[in-house]
C-alpha cells in the first residue's frame, strides 16, 4: 500500500547494514490518507443526508404548506373556533403538569433505585415497565381502573367508608386532572431512564464527601447530586414536555367524550371530518411544531456547557451512592401497583368477563372474547399487519440509525454533514406522531410517492419516528465503545466492511439489541401517525382497538390492548436475546 | 481535635464464603498525631480508613472519637458519616465539579451553619495555609491541575477544624515529583496544625515520611505497629521487611543439628525458633556485589557465589541490577559508580549484622523473591 508523499533529504540507507541499496526515504504526511477514501466517505454521507431528508422533510414541509395555504385560512379557521381557548388551556396544562410530575417521581424513583440492595435490585426494573407497556394498553386500563361509573378502583373506593352513598365516582378518569396524571405517569419511566442512568455514571466519591463534610443526606441531595444530574435532568424534561405537548392517545382516549381536547385531538378531529379540513388541522398542528423545535434548540443550548458537571475520578461505580430506605422501597413498589398492575389486572379482568361490569366474578371468566377477536379477519389482519409493519420497519431503521450514528460520532470531520443529519434526526423527535401522520398523509396524497392505503406508507412512518431513538442509541454505543479498539482494527489493516462486521458490529450487539427492541416497540404500539395514515386495508392493532374503542366494545378493545403487551414483551425478549454479549471464541 | 480508638474491628463481606476485610484490628491514636496504615492491595487498610470514617459499617468492634463513641456492634450505635465530624481527603480528590474551588472548600462550613463572614475568613485562611492562590479559587476544578486540585481537597478537609482528618491515598494520582511535593506538604501541614490523622498508603516512602507511626497491614490485621525507623530496621515479618526493600539473601536449613545455607555459606548466628528453614533478609542497599571470587571473604558476612548478571538498568542517580542465582533472580540497587553488563559473574555479600531472618514460608515465590498470589 502506497501513500502519497514527498521525497526526504535525506536519502540514507536507514539499515545498519551497508550491503543493502538505499532506500529512498519519504516524509509522510501527518494526516497520510487517501483522497479516494475521503470522497466515497463524504459522498456516502451526504448520500445518507439526502435520504434522511426524503424520509423527514416532506411530512413537515406539507404541514407547513397547508398551514400556509389558501392566506392561512386554517388560522383564520381555528382564531374563530370558540373552544381554542380551553384547547391551548389543556395542552399547557398538559405539558407543565406532565413535566413537573414526571419530574419529581422520577427523580424520586431513579434515586430509590440506584440505592436498592442486591436482593431488591429488581425492583428497579418496574419504572421501566411502562416504557415497554403499549400506551394504549395503559390508557385503556386506567379507564376500566377510573370510569366514574363501574371502574373497579372506583368500586373498590366505595366500599370504603367516605364514598358508600355515592353511585359514582369519587374518582373520575375522563378530566384534565386525571388525563395530566395518566400521561405524567407514563411518562416518568422517561425521567427515570436519563436520570439513573446518569446516577450510574457519578463519581461515588462526590457523595462521600458531602457526607464526609457534614451534609446530611438531604442536603447532599440538594446542592451536590441534583446539580450534578442538571444535563440528564434537563434532556428528560424537555423529552417529555415534547412528548406531552404531543400527546395523542391519552387525551383522545380519556377526553373526548367530554368533549376536552389538545392541539392534537383538534387535529385530528379536522382530519376526521367529511371532507377533511386539512388546512385547519395543519393550523392546529403547527404551534406543537414550533414549540418543539424551540425547545430542542434550548435543549442543546443548555446542555452545551456539559463539561461542567464532568467530574474527576471513578465513574460507574459498583457501590450505590446511598443505601435505599424503606420509603424508597415503598415507593417503587406503590409505583409498580399503581402505574403498571392496576391497569394491567383491569384489562385481565375486562378481557376475561363476558362484558365489563361492575360484578367480577371469576366462575364466569370465558376465552370468548379471545375467540371473537381471532375469529374477526378484520381485527387478525391487523395483528398480521402490525408484525409485517414493524419487523419491516425495523429491518430498515436500525441498520440507517447505525449510518446516521456513525456520521454523528464523526462530527470532528465532518462538522457540517454530521450536523445536517442530527436536526434531521432529531426532527421527529420534536414533532409529534399526530403531525407526521398529517404530513405523511398529505405527502402520499398529494406528493410524488403515491403510498396512501399502502403497508409501505406505514412502514415508512414508522422509520422516521423511530429513527432519533435508533441512532441515539447507537451513538452512546459507539461512545462507549471508544475510538481505541476500532483504530486497533485499523492498525491491523484489511477493508473497512471487513473491520465493520468483524469488530465493530460484534462490539455494538447490546447497542444494536436495544435499537431493536426499541423499534419494536415504538412500532408495534405506534398510534398517533398510524391513525391518520391507515386506510382499510392497512389497519394495525393501535387503530383496530381505537376503532373497537369507539364502538365501545370494551372486551374487544381489552383483548387487543393484551395482544399488544404480548407481542410488545416478545420483542423486547427477541431483542434482549441478540444483544446479549457471548463470550469470545477462538475462530 | 481528639484521640481515636478502635477495638477489635472486624469486617467481612460477603454471607456464604465471607471475604474477611479486616481482622480484629485494634488501635489507638492520641490526639495530634499521624497514623499511616501501609500495606500492599486488598490488606484492608482502605477499608479500615472508610469504617472509621463511616463509608462502611463493620460488623464487629468500637469506635471512639475522643469520649464519643462512634460505633459499637454490641450496643448497635452507628454515628451516621455526616455526624462523625471528620474530614476525608480521597484519592481522586471527590471535588465537585459544579462548584468553585471556594465553594468545595466552604461546603462543611455550610454544612454546619457557619455564618458567611465566618467562612469567609475561614476559607481564605485555610487557603493561604495549603499555598493555594486566591485567583485560582475562582476557578472550577476542570480548570486546575491535579496538584492544585488535591490542595483544595486537602482544604476541604482541614477547614472545618474536624476531630479526625483521614487521608485514603491521596496522592496515588499525581506523578512522582508532585507526590514528593505535596508528601512534604502534609508533613507540614500536620506539624502546623497538629490534627489527629489516619492515613492510608501504598507508598513505602511516602508511609516513613507523613507518619508519627506506621501500621503495616497485611490480611486484614496490623502486623507491625511503631515509628517509621522501628519498621524500618526491625521488620517484624519477612512481609514487612520486604515491603521495606529488604531483599531475599539466601535460605538456610537445619541437617544434622547444624545449619547451612542452602545456596549461600552462612555465617551464622543459628536462628532461634522451631523451623527448620529460615530465609535472610537484606535491605538491598545492605547487600554488596562483586565479580566472582573478588567478594569479602571475612567470617562476618554470609556469602553468594555464583551470580550471573542478567541485566542492567539506569535509574538515573542509581542502576538496578537483576542477578540470576541459579533461576533466583535477585534485584539490586547500586550506585552508578559500579559498573556491571549482562554476563558478568559475580558474588553478593552481607554482613551478618545487617540480616534479619525469618521463618521461610511457601508464599514467597523462590525464583522472584516476590510473594505469590493465594
Amino acid at each position: 500500500m502506497h501513500t502519497t508523499g514527498s521525497v526526504a533529504s535525506d536519502e540514507h540507507s536507514r539499515t545498519g547494514d551497508d550491503h543493502r541499496p538505499a532506500v529512498p526515504a519519504r516524509r509522510i504526511s501527518l494526516t497520510d490518507r487517501r483522497p479516494a477514501q475521503m470522497t466515497a466517505r463524504r459522498a456516502s454521507a451526504l448520500i445518507l443526508v439526502g435520504v434522511v431528508a426524503l424520509l423527514c422533510l416532506p411530512p413537515v414541509y406539507f404541514v407547513l404548506d397547508a398551514a400556509l395555504s389558501g392566506g392561512g385560512i386554517g388560522f383564520r379557521q381555528m382564531i374563530q373556533d370558540r373552544t381554542l381557548g380551553r384547547t391551548v388551556q389543556i395542552t399547557i396544562t398538559l405539558a407543565l403538569g406532565s413535566v413537573v410530575i414526571s419530574t419529581v417521581l422520577g427523580i424520586l424513583l431513579a434515586w430509590g433505585a440506584q440505592g436498592l440492595s442486591r436482593r431488591n435490585r429488581w425492583l428497579g426494573t418496574i419504572p421501566l415497565i411502562p416504557l415497554v407497556m403499549p400506551a394504549l394498553a395503559a390508557v385503556t386500563g386506567f379507564g376500566y381502573l377510573l370510569n366514574p361509573s363501574i371502574g373497579f378502583g372506583n368500586l373498590l373506593l366505595r366500599k370504603v367508608m367516605f364514598w358508600t352513598d355515592i353511585q359514582s365516582g369519587p374518582l373520575d378518569i375522563n378530566t384534565v386532572p386525571f388525563i395530566v396524571i395518566v400521561t405524567a405517569t407514563l411518562l416518568t419511566s422517561f425521567v427515570y431512564l436519563f436520570v439513573r442512568s446518569a446516577l450510574a455514571q457519578l463519581d461515588q466519591g462526590v457523595y462521600d464527601a458531602a457526607a464526609a463534610s457534614g451534609a446530611s443526606p438531604l442536603r447532599a441531595f440538594f446542592t451536590i447530586i441534583l446539580p450534578l444530574l442538571r444535563p440528564s435532568i434537563v434532556y428528560s424534561s424537555l423529552t417529555v414536555m415534547l412528548l406531552a405537548l404531543g400527546q395523542f392517545a391519552v387525551p383522545l382516549f380519556l377526553g373526548r367524550q367530554q368533549n376536552l381536547n389538545v392541539l392534537s385531538t383538534a387535529m385530528y378531529v379536522s382530519m376526521s371530518q367529511a371532507p377533511p379540513n386539512i388546512p385547519l388541522a395543519a393550523a392546529y398542528g403547527l404551534p406543537i411544531v414550533v414549540a418543539g423545535v424551540v425547545f430542542l434548540i434550548i435543549q442543546r443550548v443548555v446542555l452545551r456547557d456539559q463539561d461542567r458537571f464532568a467530574g474527576t475520578g471513578t465513574k460507574g461505580a459498583a457501590r450505590s451512592l446511598s443505601k435505599s430506605g424503606w420509603f424508597s422501597h415503598a415507593a417503587l413498589v406503590v409505583y409498580g401497583l399503581l402505574a403498571v398492575a392496576a391497569p394491567i389486572v383491569c384489562l385481565a379482568i375486562v378481557a376475561f368477563q363476558p362484558y365489563w361490569s361492575k360484578d367480577i366474578v371469576v366462575s364466569d371468566f370465558t376465552l370468548d372474547n379471545f375467540r371473537s377477536v381471532f375469529d374477526n379477519p378484520r381485527l387478525t389482519d391487523a395483528i398480521v399487519n402490525t408484525l409485517v409493519y414493524s419487523l419491516s420497519a425495523t429491518v430498515i431503521a436500525v441498520p440507517l440509525g447505525y449510518l446516521c450514528a456513525k456520521v454523528l460520532h464523526r462530527r470532528r470531520h465532518q462538522k457540517v454533514i454530521a450536523n445536517l443529519v442530527d436536526v434531521l434526526v432529531s426532527m421527529s423527535l420534536g414533532i409529534p406522531a399526530v403531525i407526521f401522520g398529517v404530513g405523511f398523509l398529505l405527502a402520499f396524497t398529494y406528493g410524488p410517492l403515491d403510498l396512501y392505503g399502502r403497508g409501505a406508507g406505514l412502514v415508512v412512518v414508522y422509520i422516521v419516528v423511530t429513527l432519533p431513538f435508533i441512532t441515539r442509541m447507537v451513538l452512546v454505543g459507539l461512545m462507549t465503545l471508544g475510538t481505541n479498539l476500532v483504530e486497533a482494527g485499523g492498525a491491523c489493516g484489511g477493508p473497512l466492511w471487513r473491520r465493520i462486521l468483524t469488530l465493530e458490529l460484534p462490539m455494538l450487539r447490546p447497542a444494536l439489541g436495544n435499537a431493536i427492541a426499541i423499534c419494536l416497540i415504538l412500532t408495534a404500539q405506534e398510534f398517533g401517525a398510524s391513525i391518520l395514515v391507515r386506510s382499510s386495508q392497512t389497519q394495525v392493532m393501535s387503530t383496530v382497538l381505537y376503532d373497537q374503542f369507539a364502538n365501545g366494545s370494551n372486551s374487544q378493545v381489552a383483548v387487543m390492548a393484551f395482544l399488544m403487551c404480548a407481542i410488545t414483551g416478545i420483542g423486547v425478549l427477541l431483542a434482549l436475546l441478540i444483544g446479549r454479549q457471548s463470550s469470545p471464541k477462538e475462530s | 481535635m481528639s484521640d481515636l480508638k478502635v477495638k477489635d474491628l472486624r469486617k467481612v463481606f460477603g454471607r456464604r464464603a465471607g471475604v474477611v476485610a479486616i481482622d480484629d484490628v485494634s488501635l489507638e491514636v492520641p490526639q495530634a498525631e499521624m497514623l499511616v496504615l501501609v500495606g500492599p492491595s486488598g490488606c484492608g487498610k482502605s477499608t479500615t480508613l472508610r469504617c472509621l470514617a463511616g463509608l462502611e459499617n463493620p460488623n464487629a468492634g468500637v469506635i471512639e472519637f475522643g469520649d464519643q463513641t462512634i460505633f459499637d456492634a454490641q450496643r448497635k450505635i452507628a454515628v451516621p458519616i455526616h455526624r462523625r465530624d471528620i474530614g476525608l481527603v480521597f484519592q481522586n480528590y471527590a471535588l465537585w465539579p459544579h462548584l468553585s474551588g471556594w465553594n468545595n472548600i466552604a461546603f462543611p462550613l455550610k454544612s454546619r451553619w457557619i455564618s458567611r463572614a465566618e467562612r469567609r475568613r475561614r476559607v481564605g485562611a485555610i487557603a493561604e495555609v495549603v499555598d493555594l492562590d486566591r485567583a485560582l479559587l475562582d476557578k472550577r476544578p476542570g480548570q486546575l491541575s491535579g496538584g492544585q486540585q488535591q490542595r483544595v481537597a486537602l482544604a476541604r478537609a482541614l477547614v472545618a477544624e474536624p476531630k479526625i482528618v483521614m487521608f485514603d491515598e491521596p496522592l496515588s494520582n499525581l506523578d512522582a515529583a508532585l507526590r514528593e511535593q505535596l508528601r512534604s506538604e502534609i508533613r507540614r501541614l500536620h506539624e502546623e496544625i497538629r490534627f489527629t490523622g489516619v492515613y492510608v498508603t501504598h507508598d513505602l516512602a511516602e508511609a516513613m515520611a507523613v507518619g508519627d507511626r506506621v501500621a503495616a497491614m497485611t490480611d486484614g490485621a496490623i502486623v507491625q505497629l511503631g515509628r517509621p525507623d522501628e519498621l524500618f530496621t526491625t521488620p517484624a515479618t519477612s512481609r514487612i521487611a520486604r515491603m521495606m526493600g529488604y531483599r531475599r539473601v539466601c535460605v538456610i536449613t537445619r541437617e544434622d543439628g547444624r545449619w547451612s545455607g542452602t545456596d549461600c555459606d552462612f555465617s551464622g548466628p543459628a536462628p532461634d525458633g522451631p523451623a527448620t528453614a529460615y530465609e535472610l533478609l537484606a535491605r538491598h542497599d545492605r547487600i554488596t556485589v562483586a565479580r566472582a571470587g573478588a567478594a569479602d571473604s571475612s567470617d562476618h558476612v554470609h556469602r553468594v557465589r555464583g551470580g550471573v548478571v542478567a541485566g542492567v538498568g539506569y535509574l538515573g542517580s542509581e542502576q538496578e541490577l537483576n542477578v540470576d542465582f541459579k533461576g533466583r533472580d535477585v534485584r539490586l540497587v547500586l550506585p552508578l559508580d559500579r559498573t556491571f553488563a549482562p554476563g558478568d559473574r559475580v558474588d553478593l555479600t552481607v554482613r551478618v549484622t545487617d540480616t534479619r531472618t525469618f521463618p521461610l514460608t511457601e508464599r514467597i515465590d523462590a525464583s522472584t523473591d516476590q510473594e505469590t498470589n493465594t
